[in-house]
């Protein structure tokens, strides 16, 4: 009524049976018959898969036939295809905004399969609503931004590694931000890798080596992410590089310093197991190799007594001057594989990890295997030093544990079977059981592996031990547990046991997340945008996931994850241009009184007042939430694609009856 | 209290507003799981929950709805930062006004729902259609043009 | 009492014309035995105006237009509206010369007090930079509305005989200082919220969604009750509203020039808090 203008728009309606998910339930003839009786509705097709070859091509036969000038299509929902869908219209030289999709499978037949009859009057209400919708949608104009042609590779484990030597080698500048000093990860504390027992850092190093000399990687190592702000394409994200107070074009590593320095300190790479320097070497393969001061425990950064090291290199390496510098990077898009932080395996207090010396987690183990380890590669025990007769792995440590975690961290399985191989061909004499729930080993080889453990005479026992209990006399460890094969209670001494400690998220991904309003899981890891069909986007156009920051996973499932994301992210970086946010907000001059009271809201600083005494959008920073449109109480504002009088007009479709 | 007309017959009509990244998601997660809820939704999506002005609700009711729904992220999750914040304060007075005004405010229910809720998606359209059952048809244009 | 406030209102307006400080006053005049507003541009005219208990208007909604330096009478109700205006950027406080004056209840031509002024929590002016006459003292507690005891179905069949009475005239907006948008939602075409044609659901959603937009704004002077030509009480549902703005998040409208507007704003632990409040209210 009034003075709308009055539109009567060619529609064309598809209704889509998608195989038999929707037309078992909803009635699509019926429906198909409905639509074509709705206002405008010119055209009204059944189709058994519209978003196949043949669906979408009929649709575009239609436009240019019928000369549709509005499209609707009916099927699942349009967070899967309204993208391909709208690339249809586009390539048929109609406004890809003037599409229109309704959820009648998702929302619909899929959980209303009890009732047709009424999923079919939803539907009828939904498609109704569509149509009403669809006659007052307007074109909207593609705006396209520059793209800044780098990449961001947030974490130098072998996701970030792996992701950044593949883009540089596709020639595109990379920056590389670590926040250790090292890059390498957790691989580089690992002694093997199951299940080919080939040793960690032989094959991590060379690929750490390689992103030293690529030229086209930049890396930025003992950094941290402070900030990220923008949007795909443009990013700019504020990296704060700590001091080392060692110059590293300087340094040689001849380890001069680390003999003269007083301070001791635990070295948390060999999981506290042994002592380093206040000035150190991460490891002996670290890439960087260069030494840092820990300015925790530096005698003369915290009292400027000391200076030994300073004196003693022959290279002046050693600068305590040095100060944070926050450097701000330009890139298209990011790549974040902040990794995994092991399960703090004293939160579960029963097992006594912390209180018992001889209670270990398995990457403590992995140190004690290592052959530049705290042991030098000897299974002993770190109460005595003495070899362990009998080692017990228990699984499951904070994984697939109401208290914890629910998941399972896919990996520790095999890894204890890994640790117990190593420890039987180390010690042929030591007894090797392993406590389990499931023995999981979905991956190439695997079962293989598995099946050799069992060959090598380690025990297996189906049920885990509730505590861990230590003799005070004899100091071993008592383990109680049901053994659910063979339906009885054992019980048996151990001289170590090794906690199978499950993966997290890692924390220092928290800031990134929340600065750029990632999804998260329910178990806290960053959310893929879509389970199956994409695991390395997110829900934040231009970042991409990849490794154990997204779920834990073995060695070869994150280097084909780096991989990916590596390719994903060219997708923003080797076009000039691409299109940015179209459903902005925006103003009507003449309507708007000044008042201000949207500049409040907006969350991006997209709306000023200006010298006019009206407000401005800039559509480049507007993120098209509608916050705006609702603050201003006359509705000055309207945001694109979502105006009222079309929403308005969706309340009266799906109402009237 | 409004008449009773639990049951047999009574079916109320409600109409939800999603938004996109979140309650709208879970909501098709819903779907993707199979999970069953009565069919008395109709979904409207908008990008955020914060586009959803009062007066959408208002017309809702005036063109029939008898319940109102409105779905956003978690506070501290939205996709656009601060949207849901100013969609919850939004809605806490519309409900009191409404309240005042005589209509029951447990017909307007708003809830943070993620992308990975869908069964309680599923349970929340669930529980508000019994709710609204129980509280029986609203209609407001025909009570307030009789003016009882 | 009245007659000094007055006298030294006459005084400061001729002051500040013969001075040229500013170009008009704008208070009260009679006219007849009604007090109507009025503006005065010389400083022989001032004798014109008067200030008694009769000086109901909001005189802030002749300031929005104004391009001119102007000096405005300003009671506790009047000064809020100004302060609103100053924070929605439609006065400019430079214009401005503001002779605020401590009111004691207006009463209308049958001698009886407006309801707005018997409920009122703020005679005092909140801003001013002359003040007229003394500072008199402040109920404390708001009166307790008496639709508040009525049940859900006796609310909607009271509002909607009011309702049933209304005939669209937007008086009240028109009334109201705090009304300036451009183009008012109520009367938008593109798309018609409330149509002119409709039926009294439609003004239903007129007063709803007017009472929705005067959150943080409304400062009770009661001009939208005054002007309705069929009596619809109005106040009941606008104190409702700064009652409400009040409860729930903390602030009140028109007391300072700092605050922000409400709903433009957040605060996460009183949200929340008021969130989960309202929840088990309902249950």
């Amino acid at each position: 009524m009034g003075l709308v203008k009055k539109r009567h728009p060619r529609i064309g309606v598809y209704v889509c049976h998608c195989g038999q998910n929707i037309s078992s339930v909803v009635n699509v003839s019926d429906l198909r018959k409905y639509a074509e009786s709705l206002p405008n509705v010119v055209l009204a097709r059944e189709n058994k898969y519209t978003c196949s070859d043949l669906g979408q091509s009929t649709i575009a036969k239609d436009i240019k036939k019928h000369n549709l000038e509005r499209v609707v299509v009916a099927s699942c929902s349009p967070r899967l295809h309204e993208i391909a869908f709208r690339e249809v219209l586009d390539s048929s030289g109609l406004n890809p905004y003037l599409f229109e999709m309704v959820n009648i499978r998702e929302q619909c037949s899929w959980v209303h399969q009890k009732d047709k009859n009424k999923a079919t009057e939803k539907a009828k209400d939904l498609v109704r609503a569509a149509v009403a919708r669809s006659t007052l949608l307007e074109p909207v104009e593609m705006i396209k931004k520059d793209v800044t042609k780098a990449v961001m590779v947030i974490g130098g484990g072998i996701a970030g590694i792996t992701s950044a030597l593949y883009l540089a080698r596709a020639g595109i500048k990379t920056y590389l931000v670590e926040k250790e000093a090292s890059i390498g990860g957790h691989m580089a504390k690992l002694d093997k890798t199951y299940p080919t027992l080939d040793c960690s850092l032989c094959i991590l190093s060379p690929k750490m080596v390689d992103v030293k000399n690529e030229p086209n990687i930049e890396l930025l190592s003992y950094s941290d992410v402070v900030n990220v702000e923008g949007y795909v394409g443009n990013f700019t994200v504020r990296v704060r590089r700590n001091p080392r107070y060692v110059d590293p074009d300087k340094c040689i590593s001849c380890g001069l310093c680390a003999q003269v320095c007083p301070v001791k300190v635990v070295d948390e790479f060999n999981q506290g197991m042994s002592d380093r320097k206040a000035i150190h070497l991460p490891f002996p393969q670290a890439v960087p190799n260069t030494y840092l001061i820990d300015k925790l425990n530096c005698l003369h950064l915290k009292s400027g007594a000391c200076g030994l090291c300073a004196s003693k290199c022959d290279n002046n390496a050693i600068d305590f001057s040095q100060k944070e510098e926050f450097l701000d990077i330009d890139v298209g898009s990011i790549v974040i594989a902040t990794g995994f932080e092991l399960f703090d395996a004293k939160r579960k207090k029963e097992y006594g990890y912390g209180r018992f010396d001889n209670v270990l987690t398995n990457l403590d183990f992995e140190r004690l295997l290592s052959a530049d380890g705290p042991t030098r590669g000897k299974i002993i025990k770190p109460s005595d030093g003495k070899k362990p007769s009998s080692i017990a792995f228990i699984q499951c440590v904070g994984s697939r544990d109401a208290n914890f975690n629910n998941y399972c961290s896919t990996i520790c399985c095999m890894t204890s079977l890994k640790h117990a191989m190593q420890v039987r061909e180390k010690n042929p004499q030591t007894e090797v059981y392993i406590y389990f729930n499931d023995i999981r080993t979905s991956g190439k080889d695997l079962e293989e592996f598995y099946k050799r453990g069992r060959e090598r005479g380690i025990y297996f026992i189906r049920g885990l031990p509730p505590e861990i209990f230590r003799d005070p006399t004899t100091g071993k460890l008592i383990l109680r547990s049901e053994d659910l094969n063979l339906d009885h209670i054992i019980k048996k001494e151990f001289d170590m046991v090794v906690l199978a400690a499950g993966l997290e998220p890692s924390s220092s991904a928290e800031r990134i997340v929340k600065k750029l309003y990632l999804n998260q899981s329910p178990d806290g890891f960053i959310m893929e945008a879509h389970p199956k069909l994409r695991p390395i986007d997110t829900n934040i156009a231009g970042v991409y996931i990849a490794g154990c920051a997204q779920f834990p996973k073995g060695i070869p499932e994150v280097v084909a994850q780096g991989g990916a994301a590596a390719m994903a992210s060219t997708e923003i970086v080797l076009k000039d241009e691409i299109p940015i946010e179209e459903t902005t907000a925006f103003v009507d001059e003449e309507k708007c009184s000044g008042c201000g009271i949207c500049v409040n809201v907006c969350p991006y600083e997209a709306i000023k007042l200006t010298d006019k005494g009206v407000v401005e959008i800039n559509e480049i920073l507007c993120k098209g939430c509608g916050s705006c449109a609702v603050a201003c109480p006359s509705s000055a504002i309207q945001q694109t694609h979502f105006l009222d009088s079309q929403i308005k007009a969706q309340i009266r479709a799906l109402l009237v009856s | 209290m409004e008449a009773i007309n639990g049951e047999g017959g009574f079916e109320p009509r409600i109409v939800g507003f999603l938004c996109n990244w979140c309650s709208y998601a879970g909501a098709d997660l819903a779907g993707t799981s199979r999970i069953e809820y009565p069919p008395n939704l109709r979904a409207i999506r908008v990008m955020c929950s914060s586009r959803v002005n009062p007066v959408f609700v208002l017309k809702a009711f005036q063109d029939g709805a008898d319940g109102v729904f409105i779905g956003g992220c978690h506070p501290q999750d939205c996709h656009y930062m601060d949207g849901n914040y100013y969609a919850r304060r939004r809605f806490m007075l519309l409900g009191r006004l409404i309240e005042y005004m005589g209509i029951n405010p447990e017909r307007l229910r708003v809830e943070w729902v993620s992308a990975s809720e869908g069964d309680r998606f599923a349970r929340i359209v669930r529980e508000f259609t019994s709710d609204l059952k129980m509280l029986g048809p609203l209609d407001l244009k025909k009570r307030v043009c009789d003016g009882i | 009492m009245g007659s000094d406030i007055e006298d030294a209102l006459r005084g400061e307006a001729e002051k500040l014309l013969s001075k040229g400080d500013v170009d008009l006053v704008l208070g009260y005049c009679m006219e007849g035995d009604r007090v109507v507003p009025c503006f005065i541009s010389s400083a022989g005219e001032v004798k014109r105006l008067v200030w008694n208990n009769r000086c109901k208007n909001n005189l802030a909604v002749y300031l929005r237009d104004l391009k001119v330096r102007v000096a405005v009478v300003a009671k506790g109700c009047d000064s809020r509206a100004i302060l609103e205006l100053l924070k929605a950027k439609q006065l400019e406080r430079d214009d401005l010369v503001i002779l605020g004056v401590s009111c004691k209840g207006m009463v209308d031509r049958e001698g009886v007090e407006y309801r707005s002024c018997g409920i009122c929590l703020h005679r005092n002016p909140v801003i001013y930079d002359v003040l007229l006459g003394e500072l008199v003292k402040e109920k404390e507690v708001r009166d307790v509305d008496e639709l508040e005891s009525l049940s859900l179905g006796k609310r909607l069949e009271f509002w909607s005989k009011q309702f049933n009475k209304c005939i669209g005239c937007l008086a009240c907006r028109n009334a109201c200082p705090m009304c300036f948008c451009e183009e008012c939602v109520l009367e938008k075409k593109d798309p018609e919220w409330i149509t002119r044609a409709g039926d009294v659901s439609d003004i239903f959603l007129l007063h709803a969604i007017k009472a929705t937009h005067m959150a943080g704004r409304c400062i009770e002077c009661g001009e939208c009750e005054r002007a309705c030509p069929v009596d619809i009480p109005l106040m009941h549902l606008y104190s409702r509203v700064c009652r409400d703005v009040e409860e729930l998040f903390g602030v009140e409208s028109g007391m300072d020039q700092k605050d922000k507007p409400p709903l433009a704003v957040f605060d996460l632990e009183r949200d929340a808090m008021w969130e989960e409040n309202e929840k088990n209210k309902k249950r």
